[in-house]
């Protein structure tokens, strides 16, 4: 059973809401403030992404799923989304630096079909043993 | 069905409810982050965001939820935040509205403009909650 499980309407200014959810996680679950700031930022990239890529401008129900599972000393989040899947172009195309970045700042990650084939999920694991020298510089 | 109307407002209603889930061990931080975002959005008071934090920290802190999971649905509406607390555990929704107290007094109904259980008997596992 998931640590987290967050649905939300796929808008942007829920994205925000994911972000925080996902940080008290963290606060929660004793992460480092160095890994708590790389978990963060890549479920701020994966989240934007579903909200501007997973579905097209006049879908209702567009919906973006958080899920988080804490194992030992790893993190183990995914964002899902119930959108057209990968490989459409929606026209919305940004700098291509989401998923590059994404991918810097996890420890695994892999992006593929969601359950029953539906959508689109990002699969990003994060480490507390990520976070060498936190806080050495002055971050709490 | 218990309700403590504070003033007589139309029902929230939002097209998608969010809803969270999360476990009790984290509950308090997320809660509370959320919570501040959402009182935030809904143009509330900063008087009022503090309410919504202590509500945050009241719901994650009781003994009350079922499979030690707090689950809370939320939306936003012409200046309120409806929060959905459940499914709690049996005798749950009355415990989480009466029992947690300060000084005697009940926190939520002091908290929150709405009180309701949802449901009655054993089917009485979720609380409603309005702060405007």
């Amino acid at each position: 059973m998931s640590e987290l499980h967050l649905v939300l309407p796929a808008a942007p200014e829920n994205v925000v809401v994911a972000r925080q959810a996902i940080t008290g996680l963290c606060e929660g679950l004793g992460f480092p403030s160095r890994a708590t700031d790389d978990v963060r930022l890549a479920v701020t990239e994966a989240c934007t992404n579903v909200v501007v890529h997973a579905y097209a401008a006049d879908t209702a129900a567009a919906q973006l799923e958080v899920e988080a599972n804490a194992v030992d000393q790893d993190l183990h989040i995914t964002v899902r989304d119930q959108g057209r899947g990968m490989g459409v172009f929606t026209g919305a195309a940004g700098l291509g630096l989401g998923l590059p970045l994404i991918a810097a700042l996890t420890r695994a990650v892999e992006m593929r079909a969601g359950p029953g084939g539906v959508g689109t999920e990002i699969a990003m694991t994060f480490s507390k043993d990520d976070a060498d020298g936190d806080d050495a510089d002055g971050r709490a | 069905m218990v309700t403590t109307p504070m003033a007589a407002r139309s029902s929230v209603q939002t097209a998608v409810p969010s809803r969270i889930e999360v476990s009790a061990i984290a509950a308090g931080p997320v809660l509370a982050r959320v919570f501040g975002i959402v009182g935030a959005r809904a143009g509330l008071s900063l008087d009022r965001v503090s309410d919504l934090l202590l509500l945050a920290d009241t719901i994650a802190d009781a003994d009350v939820h079922a499979d030690a999971r707090v689950t809370v649905e939320f939306s936003i509406a012409d200046g309120q935040v409806e929060l959905v607390v459940g499914p709690l555990a049996d005798g749950g929704a009355e415990a989480l509205t009466s029992s947690p107290k300060i000084g005697g007094v009940a926190v939520l109904p002091r908290l929150a403009d709405q009180v309701e259980v949802l449901g009655s008997g054993a089917d009485a596992r979720r609380v409603r909650l309005v702060v405007a």
